[in-house]
């Protein structure tokens, strides 16, 4: 009988290890509230002073590397696309089992929710990432009818298909990035889409909320009260606002008013803040990189003034904060060297430590092509037609290879990714990872990358007798 | 309750522990209890009273043969009530529709409307098979051939078996009673051997029949915009998918079954290594086969009338063509009857019933011409390629005879057909217009090594006699462990279930 017990047991363990390890890999690994979830539950307790919840507004327009770079806050957005209210709420009852934030900053757009249920990637998205708890269930009930609960509490289910849609996300820790080492839940859009603004300062009216969500909204309001943490309600600023949203919003601010909770509603003083929708916006509702520093900073002085929140910068148990903050406000930076289309302004944007570039020469050019020599001369790179790889790190000049030589390989690994550089049978390659990026055939092929960010910042090349830096974009086109 | 459900398999680890927790002489309440509880939980309480009330109409009737077997009058009176009610109880529910729609369509010949209107009648589940076991059993009384069992349980126990319910087999008392009634004790090698069995019957299910299902329907649904060879495509992928969808059915009910260490008979033999249609059903839902022989088969061609019939038509025919005459009646006869058990609509009679039959009595016919032609043509008849054609050919004729199962209808089935050589289009399989009926490349590929690995299975018992699960067994544990591991983890990422299917659902279900 011994024997029979061990084997049951010993087959049993093993099968639930593989199992659990192709349950690893097949469960959804989106960043939007489910990533957001799973990375909240790795925080150090008592570490999140400024929690901030809601829908993609809150994690695209709140950006957690201002709040600490300029006032040292600690703040996790923890939002999922298209959040309904009562996700919102379940969010904040799981989350605060677990952190005790100063502040609790809702972001209530969605409070113009007229549906009971979101549609199945948002009933996803915004539960699949809690732990298996009661509030995970409950979450659950609230999201989807009854009929579809099953569905959703055994997850696998939705996600044992994605076999045809693995990526070297599914197998690495963090997904593969640094960016999400220490990762505070703030998703930064680079684009830019300019919007007409419609004007609603002077809508007036009120419209009825959906039952369910004014319930839950009310609900979220009584369970900060309740808990005694300050609740701070904003309604994050977007250029397709419509009248009616606004009277929704006038609503929700009315509701506020009764439990006495601060509401500001961004849509109302927007100008005031300097946001610009030709300039600022990356899509008909959310900020890109420069919108959301604006209204983060306004953010984030208000929170100082108005809430006792400590300065953490300098603090090591808040060295996470610090290292996102880095992370992102690079990745910001770095956004006037991907917009850069002028060669000598791009000599003094890619002066900085921080970067790799390297400097592929891959044809002899003419003497009399002055923008190749002035190119490799301002990097201290031979502009004596020498074919080769140069990489360049502050002042560091090295040439790697020369490409009539024999066969050179050299690799730079950054914590998720390889840079590799090679010079063989008369030519040069520059990959990263498994992508080999050469913009032009005849000329100089550039790659700069960040050690912060440990990804690809751009690539360029200057083609001989060319008129300036050719990028992708401009080729393609 | 759906046995691919959590809810099922729940349901049965706690009937396993009080299984074995029990006494062994009480085992078989502990089974006849979950039975009742399977039947109720899939049927309702009304339904299930509704199959009691038969079970113990046959158990009555059982006695009744049993104790008057002295007068054969009454027994034998008996014994044609005890199958008329179980048949009526199977007609009244199954296939009533069928006759409705015959005395309309009769009255309409005439000019007359009938006031009678199609019912949705939801039947017992199992009721196909747990009827044609009871009658089974009236006539093994009544041959003498089985004992009239006293207690109604342990009659409904054996009738109504729960792994039975779902797809069969269908059984006769000798070959499962004294195993069920008698408790079994506990044995390792069944539980693995159930368990083993339940997953190679998820695998042919989830993760190859549900792939034929998406073909099948995407063909079948919408007949009039496919042509050519998609028609065959779809035709060869639906018996496939029926194989696997059937035969699944059955393994994961065998392997429930082995884990209570009650074996039940095997419904499938390698059915297509078949050399000609007979065989095949000998080797396809081998107890319908058997069931219909033993009871319908043979007692008519031992009935007086047939004797009758066969000296007159030899009178009339001759000795040599006249003999065949009953055989020729009790085939079309029983084989009507086999299409009708499928279902009351002439797409399930003449799919899975006459056509058959037909095939049959035209291999008889055409016996001695077709002997005559391999002597002439000398044609070696004992090797690998000859026999490699009769299963090609029996192959095509059961790709014919299942693709009017399939159709809606008997006409639509033959419109198929129709369709089928209207065009020749084989830039299909090269321009990938076949990923166009549901399945793309990836699953394409999952499907075919999925038959893949079957077919080599299924090669390497039939040349080599080679079982894999004995073959694994004498493999040392942690092989044995890994291969099971690999085809759990297979059938877990594979499988078709899950958010927007429904596999729940057997073909054989419906029967």
């Amino acid at each position: 009988m011994k024997k029979i017990i061990f084997r049951i047991t010993g087959f049993g363990i093993l099968l639930i290890a593989a199992l659990a390890l192709v349950n690893q890999v097949l469960s959804f690994k989106s960043r939007d509230g489910l990533y957001s979830m799973q990375k909240f539950y790795e925080q150090e307790e008592g570490t999140v002073d400024v929690l901030v919840l809601g829908p993609s507004l809150a994690f695209a327009d709140i950006n957690t590397a201002v709040l600490w770079n300029d006032h040292g806050i600690s703040s996790f957005n923890l939002a999922g696309s298209i959040q309904p209210m009562w996700n919102t709420y379940y969010y904040l009852k799981e989350a605060l089992k677990y952190q005790r934030p100063k502040v609790i900053v809702l972001e209530a757009s969605l409070v113009t929710m007229q549906d009971d249920y979101g549609d199945q990637s948002r009933i996803i998205k915004n539960t699949f990432g809690m732990r298996w708890s009661r509030n995970k269930v409950e979450a659950i009930k609230a999201s989807a009818p009854k009929e579809q609960w099953g569905q959703y509490l055994l997850g696998y289910l939705q996600y044992h298909s994605r076999y045809e849609e693995l990526l070297s996300e599914d197998f690495q820790i963090n997904r593969g990035s640094l960016q999400y080492d220490n990762w505070k839940g703030f998703m930064c859009t680079t684009d830019t889409r300019p919007q007409e603004a419609n004007d609603v300062r002077n809508v007036a009216k009120r419209e009825e909320l959906s039952g369910k969500t004014e319930d839950y909204y009310r609900k979220v309001i009584e369970l900060a009260k309740g808990e005694e943490i300050p609740l701070l309600i904003v309604v994050a600023p977007y250029p397709t606002i419509t009248e009616w949203s606004q009277a929704c919003f006038n609503t929700a601010s009315d509701i506020a008013a009764e439990y006495q909770v601060p509401f500001i509603n961004y849509n109302l003083f927007y100008q005031d803040l300097d946001l610009d929708y030709t300039k600022d916006v990356s899509d008909i509702m959310h900020l890109n990189y420069r919108g959301n520093q604006k209204i983060t900073r306004h953010l984030g002085d208000y929170l100082v003034s108005h809430y006792d929140l400590e300065d953490h910068r300098g603090d090591n148990a808040y060295d996470s904060w610090e290292q996102n903050s880095r992370w992102h406000l690079a990745e910001i930076a770095y956004q006037d060297i991907v917009n850069c289309m002028d060669m000598e302004q791009m000599f003094e944007l890619l002066k900085n430590d921080d970067l790799d570039i390297i400097i592929s020469v891959d044809s002899e050019y003419p003497e009399s092509d002055g923008n190749l020599k002035v190119f490799l001369s301002a990097f201290s790179v031979p502009s004596d037609g020498t074919e080769g790889i140069w990489h360049i790190s502050g002042t560091n000049v090295e040439c790697i290879a020369i490409t009539r030589e024999q066969e050179q390989v050299r690799q730079i690994r950054y914590p998720y990714h390889t840079l590799t550089m090679k010079a063989a049978g008369g030519e040069n390659s520059i990959f990263f990872d498994t992508t080999q990026y050469k913009t032009v055939e005849q000329g100089v092929n550039v790659l700069v990358c960040s050690k912060t960010t440990g990804e690809v910042v751009d690539s360029f090349g200057i083609a001989v007798y060319g008129d300036g830096i050719y990028k992708a974009e401009r080729i393609n086109k | 309750m759906n046995i691919i459900s959590f809810s099922f398999y729940a349901a049965v680890l706690l009937a396993l522990i009080l299984y074995y927790g029990v006494p062994v002489r009480f085992r078989w309440m502990i089974l006849c209890g979950f039975s009742g509880y399977f039947v109720i939980s899939a049927n309702g309480i009304k339904l299930a009273l509704y199959m009691l009330a038969v079970i113990l109409l046959t158990y009555a009737a059982a006695i009744l043969v049993d104790k008057y077997r002295e007068n054969v009058r009454i027994s034998r009176a008996v014994l044609i009530c005890g199958i008329a009610a179980d048949g009526i109880s199977l007609v009244a529910m199954k296939e009533l529709n069928f006759f409705i729609h015959g005395v309309r369509a009769a009255a309409g010949i005439f000019g007359k409307a009938v006031p009678l209107q199609p019912v949705s009648i939801l039947a017992p589940i199992g009721i196909s098979y747990y009827t044609l076991s009871l009658i089974g059993y009236l006539v093994d009384v009544y041959w003498e051939t089985a004992k009239a069992e006293k207690n109604p349980l342990k009659v409904a126990l054996f009738t109504g078996y729960f792994p039975l319910l779902i797809a069969g087999p269908i059984v006769r008392k000798r070959e499962v009673f004294d195993e069920l009634i008698e408790g079994q004790k506990f044995h390792y090698e069944n539980v693995t051997f159930g368990l083993q069995r339940i997953v190679w019957g998820f695998f042919k299910k989830l993760v190859i029949s549900e792939r034929f299902a998406v073909i099948v329907n995407a063909v079948y649904g919408n007949y009039f915009v496919y042509s050519g060879l998609y028609i065959w495509v779809a035709a060869i992928c639906f018996l496939l998918q029926l194989y696997t969808d059937f035969s699944g059915g059955i393994d994961i009910c065998l392997g429930v079954s082995q884990l209570f260490g009650i074996r039940l008979p095997e419904n499938f033999d390698l059915p297509f290594l078949s050399r000609s249609v007979s065989e095949f059903w000998r080797r396809w839902h081998i107890t319908l086969g058997g069931w219909l022989r033993d009871y319908i088969y043979y007692p008519m061609m031992k009935s007086n009338v047939m004797q009758d019939m066969g000296a007159k038509s030899k009178k009339i025919l001759g000795k040599k063509k006249g003999k065949k005459i009953p055989l020729y009646i009790v085939t079309l006869v029983s084989w009507f009857l086999v299409g009708f058990w499928h279902g009351g609509g002439w797409n399930y009679i003449f799919g899975v019933g006459l056509f058959y039959g037909l095939v049959i009595i035209a291999g008889q016919m055409f016996e001695p011409l077709s002997k005559k032609l391999i002597k002439v043509l000398k044609i070696r008849t004992e090797c690998f390629s000859w026999h490699l054609f009769q299963m090609a050919r029996t192959f095509l004729v059961l790709v014919f005879a299942n693709s009017l199962f399939r159709a809606a209808s008997l006409k639509s089935g033959f419109q198929m057909w129709k369709m089928a050589f209207s065009l020749w289009n084989p830039w299909i399989f090269f321009d990938q217009s076949l990923y166009g009926l549901g399945l793309n490349q990836t699953e394409w590929e999952i499907l075919m090594f999925g038959m893949l690995v079957l077919i080599v299975c299924g090669l390497l018992r039939y040349f080599l006699k080679i079982s894999v699960r004995q073959w694994l067994l004498q493999q040392n544990m942690l092989f044995q462990w890994g291969v099971m591991i690999l085809l759990v983890v297979w059938v877990f990422v594979y499988g078709y279930y899950g958010s927007g299917y429904d596999a729940g659902a057997f073909i054989y279900f419906q029967f």
